[in-house]
């Protein structure tokens, strides 16, 4: 403490303490660059000695002590001033002949070891790399708001039947909607769209494009602007209701229709001019209004049966009010008004939602529950379950390259020791040293995050080209800056330390010293032991990575192994769309059919053939529909009555599909004659539920949706049982399924089905001629062979399989490479010792031991520690895998069957060298 | 430096202004300046000696201030002594003569007196 004089006159203690202060501030000095303080330095001392005394004669030497805290503080932060201005007026060209000076050494004493100069900078670009583009991928597609006005407003909205299984969740029925859109306060807009596939004509032919059919006021709703003529309103309806819409003899008025940019320059070459031309839709005229932009995508629920690429937009021709209640095709999306927030807006619709179920008992039987979320959740939420287990992955990766990185720069500096001891006794500064050393880490750092930039922007490319066809928003992805930088940074750093840290070491130590203790301790042993930690924990880490490719790998083989009830070898499916006006008459369309099915059977080579609304494993349920039916005796109407899931089918497109028979058949062409009693097939699932003693024969009650008409219920009798077929998932079974003959149920669009050898491509050019000779205004579009539909089905598995793979087996490598490093340098730094040992009459098998087991010391709690984290980590995966758990004794056990075997080879092959060693060598080594 | 005008090293920081006041028509040492110009001020403490010899470095690498023998040889040798140029008492000059103007601008404005307390 710092004593008032006056009291104490005569005592030592001021003058020490100001001697003190004097001290502290000629190190506060050393803030300012060395012309300031060689100038005025003195002086300072000076003046601050006397400013010390003369505050404590004036005010005490509390006071005192304060100024010279005050003055210290002022000449470290004036000193810092007067530093920068310094280094901003010049006198760089001395600085910048030193860094070139340094920047050729590095370059020389990288190219003395090309090897580690090239491991170290691989490694440095595969953490970077990889690790900035899955983080491209990640906030790309999760965190990049949606391209709409005020994203964070919109909402999802869907109605949910809970009283019935099977039934996933849909957009409210169009008068449901009527009402919320009325009496929710907290919701400025509700709107609902719709995606189909659908038939253009105009002057330029016929082609297959896909229509949005939207509520009035969706483009309202959804904040998007026309980027030529203007979006659709609600004066553009041009509808009728329901029932002129099914009279053969009306024919609509011209409705608008707004082209997405994408149509408007392929139809139309862009041409401004097209604002009022006229296109045939589905054989109905449609006036065009407005182009959207180019970037314009339609981002919906995830579970949502929409197209994100629509060509052409207009609005739905039945008016809402008509659409019924409870669950309906459209996908809707509301915007919060103002100040509202989600839980009111919920609140309320969940009690307008009750005052409707009281009113209409379809909600009752339902159970309907209405759910409103926010829109980006819903769109980009299933992407998480993927790209946050591989986001851990790759971070892994990362620290595994760091590790190894830091690894590789201990091992060299401490090979280079005697050359930074040599130069310590020649005189060299630890300064400059240090300054050498640091360069060379930047050069590999840089070099390495450079080439890691070049791997990332290849990769993100390389990713979104990859296209998994499940991740919505892949439009959003680009490479991320702000994480290329942490890693660039995080790189640098590592690069930077562990480059430096044995220098600093090593710099320490006098010259004389190293030279003479002949660098046997090298970097010491806290040197070694920071080296066995990193080489433990980059095992570890591994063991994880190497148990998650392990068991996607299981996954993905349960996943294909799973039997689909159908036979995707050796099938081609081409879809053909007849226009709805020309073929109303439900019997005239499903005549066209099933005549285009026979001749297609005809086609030389064809097996079987036939015409079903949707193939197995495709997106999207259009063509099929979930309803009720009953064994006779049993009430379909009933609350609980038992539902399947319907699909019409030609004769012939059963066999096509490869399904089998338990019993009976399938439908032959006199079930597609109409009769009182319609012919149905059944799985054996159905089957088994009520006539477990044999089901053909068997009568029952069925509900048939009526692709124009309304839902009827129809007697049918059971002529064939198959095994279940995997139609809607390849990881999930099936509703039990109805199969209805085509007549009962025809849409205007329907999927021929024929299995042959024949090449894909020849089938389709005979079915565009028969086609053709049938009606020349009908498209054939969509040639693909089943297979790769399956293929396409399990592309989320497959592609999460080769990253994490890609990911397991980079790690893999790098915890090799790391290994074989530590163990080759401890066996180096034991030269002397085996050269002894050899000479005392030890033979190469011990000393392959003595070595394998430093390396067995490592690798031992590396596994133990990695399966632990493996552990630890396993819940992450959960949702990625398929029958698999996420904690499998066999994976792991596998996992570390694999790395032990690595990690021993790794070590061994240094034991070996070591146990080949000439004892007298060795010795002279030293 | 030298030929430079006055009016291009304004607007002065406090400290250059007040160095070049305090010097007038003297030559002074870093102790009597920071003593001199706390008893004109009134305020402890406003030049501390990190500050002032910053300045002052700067003032002589400008042509501001040079660097002048003792008055009285035999002194402390550590105190060196320093005086405004022609071109700093300029300087000092235009600078007055910018805060005339604006202090002007205040008194129309009525802005030039004490602040008061409401």
């Amino acid at each position: 403490m710092i004593v008032d004089p006056s009291t104490r006159p005569g005592s030592s203690d001021p003058e020490r303490l100001g001697s003190l202060a004097v001290r502290v501030y000629r190190l506060c000095l050393f803030a300012f660059p060395r012309g300031v303080r060689r100038a005025h330095g003195r002086e300072m001392l000076a003046v601050f000695e006397a400013l010390v005394a003369r505050r404590r004669r004036k005010a005490g030497a509390f006071r005192a002590a304060f100024f010279a805290i005050r003055m210290w503080i002022d000449a470290l932060s004036e000193g810092w001033v007067a530093r920068i201005r310094l280094r901003d007026d010049g006198r760089r060209g001395r600085m910048l002949d030193d860094l070139w000076t340094d920047l050729r050494h590095s370059i020389r004493a990288l190219a003395k070891s090309p090897v580690h100069a090239f491991v170290l900078v691989v490694t440095l670009a595969l953490g970077v790399g990889a690790t900035t583009a899955i983080f491209s991928l990640l906030y790309g597609v999760l965190y990049t708001p949606l391209p709409y006005d005020d994203p964070g407003e919109l909402v999802s909205v869907v109605h949910r039947a809970t009283n019935v299984e099977g039934v996933a969740p849909r957009g409210p029925g169009g008068t449901d909607l009527v009402d919320y859109m009325d009496g929710v306060p907290s919701i400025d807009g509700l709107g609902g769209v719709q995606t189909l596939e659908t038939n253009l004509n105009d002057d330029d032919g016929a082609a297959r494009v896909v229509m949005g059919w939207t509520t009035p006021d969706f483009f309202q709703v959804i904040g998007v602007q026309a980027s030529l003529g203007r979006v659709l309103r609600a004066d553009d309806w041009a509808g009728a209701d329901r029932a002129r819409m099914e009279d053969p003899d009306f024919t609509p008025p011209p409705m608008a229709v707004l082209l997405s940019h994408g149509l408007w320059a392929r139809r139309f070459g862009e041409d401004p001019d097209v604002l009022g031309r006229t296109l045939r839709l589905n054989g109905q005229a449609m006036n065009v209004v407005g182009v959207l932009p180019p970037s314009f995508r339609l981002h919906m629920r995830a579970d949502a049966e929409i197209s994100p690429d629509v060509d052409a937009w207009a609005l739905m021709p039945v008016p809402l009010i008509d659409a019924g209640r409870g669950l309906s095709g459209l996908t809707v999306i509301g915007r919060l008004a103002d100040g509202a927030t989600l839980d009111r807006a919920r609140a309320e619709m969940e009690g307008l939602l009750e005052e409707l179920t009281a009113a209409h008992e379809v909600h009752a039987r339902l159970g309907t529950v209405v759910e409103v979320d926010p829109l980006h959740d819903q769109v980009v939420g299933p992407a998480k379950a993927l790209l946050w287990p591989l986001f851990g992955a790759v971070s892994l990766l990362l620290l595994i390259a760091c590790v190894n990185v830091a690894n590789l720069l201990l091992v060299r500096a401490s090979a280079r020791e005697r050359e930074f001891a040599v130069r310590a006794a020649l005189g060299v500064g630890r300064a400059r040293v240090v300054r050498q050393l640091l360069t060379e880490s930047l050069v590999v750092a840089l070099l390495g995050t450079g080439a890691g930039v070049v791997l990332a922007l290849l990769a993100v490319d390389g990713l979104v080209g990859l296209g998994p066809a499940n991740l919505p928003r892949l439009e959003a992805v680009s490479l991320e800056g702000s994480v290329l930088w942490i890693s660039v940074v995080a790189s640098v750093m590592v690069a930077v330390t562990f480059g430096l840290a044995p220098a600093l070491t090593s710099a320490r130590v006098s010259g004389q010293s190293l030279l003479s203790t002949r660098g046997v301790g090298t970097v010491g042993p806290a040197g070694v032991q920071l080296r066995r930690w990193l080489i433990v924990g980059e095992l570890a880490v591994s063991v994880v990575l190497v148990a998650g490719a392990g068991l996607l790998v299981r996954s993905f083989a349960q996943l294909r192994a799973v039997d689909l009830g159908v036979d995707p070898e050796s099938v081609v499916a081409v879809d053909v769309a007849v226009p709805f006006f020309s073929y109303r008459d439900d019997a005239t369309r499903s005549a066209f059919f099933v005549q285009l099915a026979e001749r297609a059977q005809t086609i030389s080579g064809v097996k079987a053939a036939g015409v079903t609304a949707r193939l197995p494993l495709e997106p999207g349920s259009g063509g099929t529909w979930n309803a009720p039916y009953a064994p006779v005796g049993e009430v379909i109407e009933a609350e609980d009555a038992p539902r399947a899931r319907y699909r019409s089918m030609t004769p012939g497109a059963m066999e096509a599909l490869g399904l089998r028979f338990r019993e009976g058949r399938g439908f032959v062409a006199a079930d597609e004659q109409p009769g009182d009693l319609v012919s149905v097939v059944v799985d054996s699932g159905l089957a088994g539920r009520y006539w477990p003693d044999g089901a053909v024969g068997q009568s029952l009650e069925i509900r048939v949706a009526g692709y124009t008409g309304q839902p009827s219920t129809v007697q049918a009798r059971v002529v064939g049982v198959t095994e279940p077929a995997r139609f809607t998932s390849v990881a999930e079974a099936d509703e039990p399924t109805i199969y209805v003959p085509y007549h009962q149920f025809t849409p205007v669009d329907g999927t021929l089905v024929l299995r042959s050898d024949r090449d894909a491509a020849e089938i389709a050019a005979e079915v565009r001629s028969i086609v053709g000779s049938l009606d020349g205004s009908v498209p054939v579009f969509s040639v693909r062979t089943f297979g790769a539909v399956v293929d396409g089905a399990t592309a989320e598995a497959r592609h999460a399989l080769w990253l994490m793979g890609a990911f397991a087996v980079t790690a893999l490598i790098l915890a090799a490479v790391g290994l074989y490093g530590v163990i080759s340098t401890l066996a180096l730094q034991r030269t002397r010792e085996i050269g002894v040992r050899l000479a005392l009459g030890a033979v190469g098998g011990d000393i392959a031991r003595m070595i394998g087991v430093d390396g067995v010391r490592l690798v031992v709690p590396g596994l133990l520690a990695g399966l632990v984290l493996a552990f630890l980590a396993s819940p992450l995966l959960r949702a990625l895998l398929y029958q698999v758990e996420p904690v499998d004794p066999a994976t792991l056990g596998v996992t570390v069957i694999v790395l032990g075997t690595v990690g021993l080879v790794a070590s061994l092959l240094p034991a070996a060298r070591a146990a080949r060693m000439d004892p007298v060598e060795a010795l002279r080594e030293e | 430096m030298s030929d430079a005008s006055p009016e291009s090293f304004l607007p002065l920081s406090a400290p250059v202004y007040g160095v070049l006041l305090t010097l007038g028509e003297q030559a002074m040492h870093g102790y009597g300046i920071i003593v001199e110009f706390e008893a004109r001020t009134g305020q402890e403490g406003a030049l501390l000696p990190g500050s002032l010899y910053n300045t002052l470095a700067r003032m002589l690498s400008q042509g501001l201030v040079e660097e002048v023998p003792p008055p009285e040889p035999g002194r402390d040798p550590r105190k060196r002594y320093y005086r405004a140029t022609d071109l700093g008492r300029n300087v000092a000059k235009a600078e007055s003569e910018r805060l005339r103007s604006l202090l002007r601008l205040a008194e129309e404005r009525n802005l030039g007196g004490q602040p008061s307390t409401a």
